[in-house]
């Protein structure tokens, strides 16, 4: 599922420099179902994309020693799973101040009256309504 | 001094903005909440326009608005995950807090419509005056339901729009840090995970 079309021609080129066939198609991330033993390419936003070796090749990775062609992802071998932190994508944030995650809050409309709530208003108020179609 | 505060809500331009702006700074997760999201008639070209960014998108929701088009949209187009929150699990607490009769049914018709069609949600409660004797009761239909996760919230602030009123119904309904503790205890799955969390953190060097 090509999503983000500059995403899938960076993410080709970038398999290409860096060595690894793409078998599969860049497809939407909560749905990828690459075939085990391939490297699956990964973009995590339009920004930044990594590339993960699929979970059978982790565990084959961590059964032998560490060799160093294969360390974009591996810092120990003695780990069952993956930490964040031993990701490049975790080195490539490491000194930047990223703003990783966001809220949204689409509305202060609710179709509750909740006696703790802090934002509230009425599902119907008019003038929350206006600014949801309309910039002030 | 009453400084009036500007509520959030976003026109379908300014969210595009700024999930631009959010995503050139390097974001990669984005939850949508309220307010109650899924009031919104837009939100599925919101929910698709972050999608389209590349962000895994959560969405945090009363559950009460959903239908099967939403289902329809979360099974092709996953969100990262969706919360549902439990105010109470029967009809009396549920509505005693959210203050509107009729939506503990919606609740529950919102919330079977996710699990019988497979969409992952996880559930988490408001932890308040209001359903304190039933947060037992909470936790087990919440955990009849989830496998992953659930968790409580004790913490209640006050209103943006700094009402008085209503923040003097807030402050009634806030639980004191001895009755938190006590509800911790209570919940032995939670207790002795915090427990271990504790050994972890005073085993490790720095803290020894």
């Amino acid at each position: 599922m090509d999503f983000v079309a500059e995403m899938v021609e960076r993410a080709k080129a970038n398999a290409a420099r860096q060595g690894v066939a793409l078998e599969g198609l860049v497809q939407e991330i909560s749905q990828l179902d690459v075939p085990d033993g391939v490297y699956d390419l990964v973009w995590l936003s339009a920004r930044m994309y990594s590339c993960l070796p699929t979970r059978q090749r982790r565990v084959e990775m961590l059964r032998r020693p560490v060799a160093q062609e294969s360390r974009p992802l591996m810092t120990r071998n003695n780990i069952a799973s993956i930490a964040i932190q031993d990701h490049s994508l975790w080195d490539r944030l490491g000194n930047k101040r990223v703003p990783l995650s966001f809220d949204l809050e689409i509305t202060a409309r609710c179709n509750h009256d909740c006696r703790h709530c802090y934002i509230n208003l009425p599902a119907n108020d008019r003038s929350s309504q206006a600014k949801e179609l309309f910039p002030e | 001094m009453t400084v009036p505060l500007k509520l959030r809500s976003f026109s379908p331009n300014e969210i595009a903005h700024l999930a631009d702006e959010a995503v050139s700074l390097g974001a990669m997760w984005c939850l949508i909440t309220g307010g109650e999201p899924l009031l919104r008639d837009d939100f599925p070209e919101i929910y698709m326009g972050l999608k389209r960014r590349g962000l895994l998108v959560s969405v945090l929701t009363n559950a009460t608005l959903i239908h099967e088009d939403h289902i329809r949209l979360f099974k092709q187009y996953p969100p990262r995950d969706i919360e549902v929150t439990v105010y109470g699990v029967t009809r009396e607490t549920y509505e005693n807090i959210t203050r509107r009769s009729g939506f503990f049914a919606a609740f529950r018709h919102g919330l079977d419509l996710l699990f019988d069609s497979g969409v992952k949600a996880r559930l988490k409660a408001m932890a308040m005056r209001s359903n304190m004797a039933e947060l037992p009761a909470i936790a087990r239909f919440c955990r009849e339901r989830t496998k992953d996760y659930f968790r409580y919230d004790p913490f209640l602030h006050l209103r943006f729009d700094g009402h008085a009123g209503r923040n003097a119904d807030i402050r009634t309904e806030r639980l004191s840090p001895e009755d938190i503790v006590a509800i911790e205890k209570a919940d032995k799955q939670r207790s002795d995970i915090l427990l271990k969390s504790r050994e972890d953190l005073l085993s490790r060097a720095e803290y020894s």
